[in-house]
């Protein structure tokens, strides 16, 4: 059996694991399948049927514009996996590769790094991310930018703790005997040691990158033409129908929102629960 | 060849530091065992370290030269020592059986200074890897099991074909058997010595367990604070060993079915800090005289091959 089979095998029994596996599927096939599912195009308006109530050609209702609501929040999973697992991409990578640096050589290196992690850490990110975000303009991309850019410290400081540790492990003055250079050991040697940490903490940094988009395009931040869940319960919001009681435009949003992020959650804890196996024996016990 | 003349090495500052080697000089012939005997903070392992320029930040040579086939490794800049160090010259740690790297299958492991020096391709190093587990004594079910999988023995010998796969000139064991128990203890030495032979290696074996260096060795050098006590052939240390330290030390081992009554060296091992003038072994010493206080370490050849530092002989 291979690793990867080993690990599968393991994570199927997981049941934290596969609930949270499940809902992300179950979105990923929503974002995939929904020009096949949903009864309207997410395009087609139509002026007469404007904020309908649920009904059953439209169980959802109808936007200001018209436009079938489920079929919105259908494709709206789309921009809400993107970005959540693009930002977090971006953020784990650099908070593996500052931690790495930062805690491998220490010294003034880890000095400067570290007060450089201190200040993303301090600063209150939403602001700021809107303050770049406006200045960058709203598309995508940017909005991926942004949060990737501004929530690595984190992971940077976490990360740093375990090499401080880890690279007193006599196994890495053994790679130094063998000739081994610092990135070698550092990308080679140590990142195994720190990967059970990181995968765990990436499926949480795209649960929190999933909320800061919708809570950046609710704001009004980044790109308002693309189908989103933040932007359908921003819509609902600048429209007046949150005030008119017309739960059915946000609930489902915000439902999708709080449900994908929780199926992030659990499957970062099962990850992290598989990798290190301390946490599984305490559990048996 | 390996040449080692008045290697001194510090750690820390020059005011508040400590001088952990002094004025080591040793010869140490090609395809030989040369065993390092002393106690706990006797210099031993800087020496190792010293040798892989692999000295902690603290660390520093303050003097000396090593000299490998009439090259100083010493000196030779850091680009150059690299394509020797785990090439030419290779290193078995102390407690190696935590040197392996605990997410690395161990025939990658094995493989891996073969890679770092670029002598092979990946398969191939892979291939070279397996035939040298094999010559270390792991069958092919091992080979790709994690460090974890395998028992301290095998751990040892995983370590020891790792230091081996590039054919080293120099091969240095600190400590190789520490923390095995005795059987194992023993086919590891009897696996080091019979690869010394079939590779033609010189091994440096540092220990603090002096029959077991006894027993593999073919020189000896005691060391004791940091400096040498005696240096010479196996057979002169112990049939005529000549410091009084060095003496201590054979006293001082127990053998199986021999009731002689064990004898302790009284007093403490040095404090490196605060060293005593003289020789370092002079409040230890039944024999110490008013001379030892000043004794400034001068070598007394007593006979062909056989060094003593000690005012009991000579100066």
């Amino acid at each position: 059996m291979t690793e990867e089979q080993h690990f599968l095998k393991i994570f199927l029994h997981n049941k934290k694991g596969m609930a949270g596996l499940i809902i992300v599927l179950i979105f990923v096939a929503m974002g995939i399948l929904a020009p096949y599912v949903t009864p309207y195009s997410p395009s087609y308006t139509n002026p007469n049927a404007f904020l309908l109530p649920p009904s059953s050609k439209h169980p959802f209702g109808t936007n200001v514009l018209g436009q079938d609501l489920l079929t919105l929040d259908f494709y709206g999973a789309r921009i809400s996996l993107i970005v959540g697992i693009s930002a977090a991409a971006i953020a784990v990578g650099l908070g593996l590769i500052v931690g790495l640096f930062s805690g491998y050589y220490g010294g003034v290196i880890d000095e400067i790094l570290m007060r450089v992690v201190d200040f993303f850490i301090v600063i209150p990110a939403l602001v700021f991310m809107i303050i770049i975000a406006a200045l960058l303009g709203p598309s995508t991309v940017n909005v991926i930018l942004v949060i990737g850019m501004l929530s690595w410290a984190p992971t940077a400081r976490i990360i740093r703790s375990m090499v401080l540790s880890i690279r007193e492990w006599p196994f890495v003055e053994s790679a130094k005997a063998n000739n081994a250079g610092s990135l070698y050991i550092m990308f080679r040697h140590i990142f195994p040691n720190v990967s059970s940490v990181l995968y765990g903490n990436a499926m949480l940094a795209v649960a929190s990158a999933i909320f800061t988009q919708a809570a950046l395009v609710f704001l009004g931040v980044g790109n308002v033409t693309d189908i989103s869940w933040g932007g359908i319960i921003h819509e609902a919001y600048a429209t007046g129908a949150l005030d008119a009681g017309d739960l059915s435009y946000v609930i489902p949003p915000g439902f999708f929102i709080f449900i994908l992020i929780f199926g992030f959650i659990l499957i970062g804890y099962a990850v992290e629960e598989i990798l290190n196996p301390r946490l599984r024996i305490l559990k048996r016990q | 060849m390996l040449e080692i003349s008045n290697l001194s090495i510090r750690y820390g500052s020059k005011e508040g530091g400590v001088r952990a080697l002094e004025g080591v000089n040793l010869r140490i012939e090609d395809g030989s065992i040369f065993g390092i005997v002393g106690e706990s903070g006797s210099g031993k392992s800087t020496l190792a370290m010293a040798l892989m320029r692999l000295l902690p930040k603290s660390g520093s040579v303050e003097g000396g030269q090593v000299l490998l086939d009439g090259q100083d490794i010493l000196s030779m800049p850091d680009r150059e020592f690299r394509k020797l160090r785990g090439s030419k010259l290779s290193l078995v740690f102390q407690g190696a059986m935590n040197t392996l790297n605990p997410l690395m299958r161990i025939d990658i492991q094995v493989a891996e200074p073969l890679v770092l020096h670029g002598m092979s391709e990946k398969d191939a190093a892979l291939q070279k890897a397996h035939e040298t587990l094999e010559l270390v004594g792991l069958d092919a079910s091992t080979w790709r099991k994690y460090p974890h999988e395998l028992s301290g023995g095998m751990k040892q010998r995983t370590v020891i074909a790792s230091a081996i796969i590039t054919q080293p000139k120099v091969l240095i064991a600190d400590e190789p058997s520490t923390a095995l128990d005795v059987i194992t203890q023993v086919q590891i030495m009897n696996l080091l010595r019979s690869l010394q032979r079939r590779l033609y290696m010189t091994v440096i074996f540092i220990s603090h367990d002096f029959p077991l260096v006894s027993e593999m060795s073919d020189r000896i050098a005691i060391m004791y604070g940091g400096k040498l006590c005696e240096t010479g052939r196996n057979d002169q240390i112990m049939h005529r060993p000549m410091h009084p330290y060095t003496v201590g030390l054979i006293n001082s081992v127990a053998s199986i079915g021999n009731k002689r009554k064990l004898s302790a060296i009284p007093g403490d091992p040095v404090d490196m800090r605060n060293p005593p003038s003289g020789c370092r072994f002079r409040p230890r010493c039944s024999g110490a005289t008013e001379k030892c206080a000043s004794y400034g370490y001068a070598v007394t050849n007593v006979e062909s091959e056989h060094d003593v530092y000690c005012t009991l002989y000579g100066n």
